[in-house]
């Protein structure tokens, strides 16, 4: 059985879908006109798995995350299309109650900042048993046990008197812990973690996603994991979703994806990371700059940095291809008109890519 | 928490000092003095004018003047013994420990040049009718500056924000003292609902302060509360329209500024009601700049109260200090700067005391 | 970089980044600027007034000094007509009008003057504070604090009185605001020298030999220009509405010349006989001028503050 065959088996093993995103589109309107910060974002996430969505600065995926919780503001925010699937709801036809309910109780968030995340005038232990004491039958007095009880599990030290200390007594390793504790307080059913280890020191990042690795097996809630970092892709999650310029590009599991990319924007993104197993090798980097939000590509979005491109469908936007269970790309060559060129593609694969994932 | 306001207190002693100072030399510096009044008086020889000025000891140099004005110095005594208190110890020591009885660190502010009274007791009289004045419209110049920042700043630019911008900007613009005769000539003169001025009633009420006004007090509290309150109306809006613009705009910038913070969006994560994201997470964060504003803009609600309490004859501080130049009552005028400046320091004191209780991250070390 | 162009190619390229960088930071500014509706509506209004003080006069009919006939029948002035469009005074009969006109561009000479002098005082101060620091910092700041913790109204007010004894001229009246206004200017340019006194450019000049008095006014005070320009236009107003106040109460210019506030304080008199028309026309005139610079100053503060997008 192979790696890729073990973590399919794995993930259908887990349950029916959770969280079903098709097409959204999420756009705002400024000054000088409408950014589409996601323009047809779909994936999907199984009750208690693991997903990561992959990208650049800038390609919509912190947006993408904000939707699902519907913080974005409107205006200048506007959910100009497609659905968010939660349990079959769509969380976008939600009414402002309703969405509350999910907020927190079904669907809790961790942030990239724990330094400006938590509230500088509440002690912790009020920020954790105030989501509790909404989403839990409990008084005030059981609340505070609930918040005593998650910063067990998420291993505080020395919890009770955590509970009585404000944010700023707290290093940022220990603050990120809090978020978590607060996230895992109502026993959601989705956890999504925007870059929860971007802003920690190298040494804390490890910690704090062993943490949120094991809670998630333990608690068997799914999880929805942002980031730019491939390395703490492999590590973390079983399957992958790819974003560029507000689209994803590709899906598929870890393995599938790093291993074998099949949209040339994922293969550009591995090449340029730097590993022992490229030693000595150029490293590339993918030319060019993410586009402009006003100025936009006609066609593919990556088609003016990338390096198989050729004129195909030139001002047509290339659909998600299926390519089997849960893999697609977004790219021409997946067209059987233009099976010359994936050959071309295949071709030029990287040897040594595989021990990027390793 | 005693040390630190009793550290911040003696802080203030050196601000104070340097204010009496900066008071004392601007006062010196203008031409002329007290007895300026009787320069068109052809009947005050100059004799007069001299033993007037020594009676007031002007014809001493000046800093020992502002000596014995501030109680270092003993009026009576000569040569270093100025520094002397009868019980020869230093002057400046509080009466019991043994030092003397005049001057502003004895609670002796001098006497009026104008009508030989205390001008500690005339400003007794006074501070009360002020007090109600100032204490009820910054009661309801923050609450509104409050609200109406509040209101704008939770959707910017929005229908409500633009209304309350535009009522901001003209509200800045007005002069007190024009809105003031405006509001006479509109609700008193013309549509005689509201009087035109004073603090009571003189036909029903006896004089404010006044043993007989307690006393009608107690007769008849309802009575005398609707007085004072009809009486209030017109001053205190003319306070506060004014006041409020500039605070409802800091307040919605504040606010603009908290609502924009991470852990309001992580307030909002939790399933928090918008209600309770912009009153118990926004609102108390920027309700540290707001504190220290509002405590800032002291001196121009008392500045504010002069221009109040001259339009409508409000009889406190404003329109004695008024009273005090035109005739040139120096004693009067520097009492009443220095209790405005200690009002002021004492209210910045405060700030910084609500500041460290609201603020967490403020320790009283 | 190996961009793969000869020369003679690059010459013939269209230079993008020279296209930008030409729009210097005041015309950025004025570009920021005509966007802002709020600070072109006041500007338009502050114009306006400015143009009614000037050319004013040749067009009223009206001599300031001239006196109306006294008519017992309208002691508290007339109400507003066509020969007198914002009626006339009482007792005098004087147009109001005219004195609104006349008031205005005195009021408003009285502002720009004063504020001129505390912008250059509150430079000076400011800019010696904080180039300097150490105990002259520590003496001119303790001061300015002090000051700033009265109510400057109530020392201006005495200051008046002692000086001009309510008949002072209007330059006396310049000269008592311009003293008095520079305190806040002064403490928001020492704030910028401070950060700015550490930049590495003014390190390279100190290195160079430039002398310390050059390295302040050409160096350290253009680049505090933007909140000095502010302050100085919001300035205006203040002095505008200080001296009518203290001329409303008898301090100020001498009664016979009309600042608007001085028209205000004839007004007082009459204004319990219902006689509106007298205290309403020099008040909205203050109004108009005071919101004109307030929006205007909004304008330019964002116009000017260099984070602020083009």
């Amino acid at each position: 059985m192979t790696a890729t065959e073990a973590a399919r088996e794995r993930r259908t093993g887990v349950g029916d879908v959770l969280l079903d995103v098709r097409d959204l589109r999420t756009h705002f309107e400024v000054m000088d006109g409408t950014v589409k910060a996601v323009d047809g974002v779909s994936f999907s996430l199984r009750q208690g798995g693991r997903l990561a969505l992959v990208g650049e600065s800038g390609c919509g995926k912190s947006v993408t995350a904000l939707s699902i919780m519907r913080l974005i503001e409107v205006p200048p925010g506007k959910f100009a299309g497609g659905e968010i699937l939660f349990e079959g709801r769509n969380l976008l036809k939600l009414n402002d109650r309703e969405i509350r309910k999910v907020r927190g109780g079904e669907i809790a968030m961790i942030f990239q900042e724990p330094m400006t995340s938590l509230n500088p005038v509440m002690t912790v232990g009020d920020q954790i048993s105030e989501a509790v004491l909404l989403h839990q039958p409990v008084n005030r007095k059981g609340a505070q046990e609930v918040a005593l009880q998650s910063l067990v599990d998420v291993g505080v030290p020395d919890p009770k008197r955590r509970l009585k200390q404000y944010p700023f007594e707290l290093s940022g390793g220990m603050r990120q812990r809090i978020m978590i504790a607060m996230a895992l307080s109502c026993n959601p059913k989705l956890i999504i973690a925007d870059e929860p280890t971007t802003a920690l020191d190298v040494t804390i990042q490890r910690q704090i996603l062993e943490l949120i690795k094991n809670v998630q097996e333990r608690t068997g809630t799914a999880l929805l994991l942002i980031t730019h970092d491939l390395g703490v892709v492999a590590e973390t999650v079983d399957e992958v979703a790819v974003m560029y310029a507000g689209r994803v590009v590709e899906t598929g599991t870890v393995e599938e994806v790093l291993l074998s990319p099949r949209h040339p924007y994922t293969r550009g993104l591995l090449e340029s990371i730097p590993s022992q197993g490229k030693k000595g090798q150029r490293l590339s980097a993918i030319k060019g700059v993410v586009p402009n939000p006003f100025r936009m590509p006609k066609g593919c979005k990556f088609e003016p940095r990338c390096p198989y491109a050729w004129q195909a469908g030139a001002d047509e936007e290339p659909p998600l291809f299926d390519l089997g269970p849960d893999r697609m790309s977004r790219c021409w060559l997946y067209d059987p008109r233009y099976a010359d060129h994936l050959a071309e593609y295949e071709g030029r694969a990287p040897k040594k890519s595989a021990e990027v994932a390793s | 928490m005693i040390r630190f306001i009793i550290r911040r207190l003696i802080g203030t002693i050196p601000t104070l000092f340097v204010v009496s100072l900066l008071i004392y030399s601007i006062l010196q510096l203008a031409p002329g003095g007290p007895e300026q009044r009787f320069e068109q008086n052809p009947k005050i020889t100059p004799a007069a004018i001299a033993a007037f000025k020594h009676r007031w000891g002007l014809d001493q140099p000046i800093p020992v003047q502002y000596c014995r004005w501030v109680g270092i110095c003993n009026p009576d005594g000569e040569g270093l013994g100025v520094f002397i208190s009868n019980s020869r110890l230093p002057n400046f020591l509080p009466g019991f420990l043994g030092g003397g009885d005049n001057g502003v660190l004895h609670g002796d502010l001098g006497y009026s040049s104008n009508t030989g009274s205390s001008v500690a007791s005339l400003i007794g009289q006074r501070v009360l009718p002020t007090a109600i004045l100032a204490g009820i419209a910054l009661i309801v110049w923050v609450s509104l500056a409050l609200l109406t920042g509040i209101l704008a700043a939770v959707k910017p630019y929005g229908k409500l924000d633009t209304v309350i911008t535009i009522f901001n900007y003209v509200g800045f613009s007005f002069p007190t003292f024009w809105l003031g005769l405006m509001l006479i000539v509109l609700f008193a003169a013309n549509l005689r609902v509201l009087p035109a001025g004073g603090m009571w009633d003189a036909r029903t009420v006896p004089i404010f302060g006044s043993p007989e006004y307690w006393k009608f007090f107690g007769g008849h509290p309802v009575n005398a509360l609707v007085d004072l309150g009809r009486h209030l109306i017109l001053p205190v809006i003319t306070l506060v329209f004014v006041s409020v613009a500039g605070d409802s705009r800091f307040v919605r910038a504040a606010m603009i500024d908290s609502l924009h913070q991470d852990f309001v969006r992580t307030a909002r994560a939790k399933g928090l009601a918008e209600r309770k994201v912009v009153f118990r997470h926004a609102f108390r964060n920027a309700l540290l700049p707001v504190l220290t504003n509002v405590a800032l803009e002291l001196p121009f609600l008392f500045g504010g109260a002069i221009a109040t309490e001259t339009i409508f004859s409000w009889p406190g501080m404003g329109l004695a200090y008024i009273q005090a130049v035109r005739t040139f009552d120096y004693p009067v005028l520097m009492g009443i700067l220095i209790i405005t400046a200690l009002v002021v320091v004492l209210a910045n004191l405060l700030a910084d005391i609500l500041y460290a209780v609201v603020d967490p991250r403020i320790s009283y070390g | 970089m190996d961009s793969g162009a000869t020369l003679e190619e690059l010459e013939q390229r269209p230079d993008y980044d020279v296209q930008l960088e030409s729009l210097n930071q005041w015309q950025l500014a004025w570009r920021r600027f005509k966007r802002h509706r709020m600070a072109l509506l006041g500007s338009a209004l502050f114009l306006f007034m400015v143009v009614v003080g000037l050319i004013g006069p040749f067009i009223i009919p009206y001599d300031d000094t001239k006196i109306g006939l006294p008519d017992a029948k309208f002691n508290a002035g007339r109400p507003p007509s066509i020969a007198h469009l914002f009626g006339d005074t009482g007792r005098l009969h004087r147009d109001v009008l005219t004195l609104v006109v006349n008031g205005t561009r005195l009021s408003l000479l009285i502002g720009v003057l004063a504020s001129a002098i505390s912008a250059i005082v509150g430079t000076f101060v400011g800019g010696i504070a904080g180039y300097f620091g150490g105990w002259l910092d520590t003496i001119l700041m303790r001061i300015v604090d002090a000051l700033l913790s009265l109510p400057l109204l109530f020392v201006i007010l005495a200051f008046s009185q002692f000086l001009g004894e309510g008949h002072a001229s209007w330059p006396t009246m310049v000269l008592i605001f311009g003293m008095f206004g520079w305190l806040g200017i002064a403490r928001l340019v020492r704030a910028v020298m401070l950060s700015l006194r550490e930049e590495d450019y003014v390190d390279a000049a100190r290195a160079a030999g430039v002398s310390d008095v050059r390295i302040i006014f050409r160096h350290l005070v253009p680049n505090s220009l933007s909140p000095i320009i502010v302050a100085t236009t919001l300035g205006v107003a203040g002095v505008i509405i200080g001296e009518a106040f203290v001329s409303f109460l008898g301090f100020g210019v001498d009664p016979a010349t009309p600042t608007l506030g001085n028209i205000l304080s004839g007004a007082l008199e009459f204004i319990s006989q219902g006689n509106w028309w007298w205290a309403f026309f020099p008040g909205a005139a203050i109004v108009l001028i005071v919101l004109g610079i307030n929006f205007m100053g909004d304008g330019l503060r964002d116009a000017l503050d260099p984070r602020a997008k083009v």
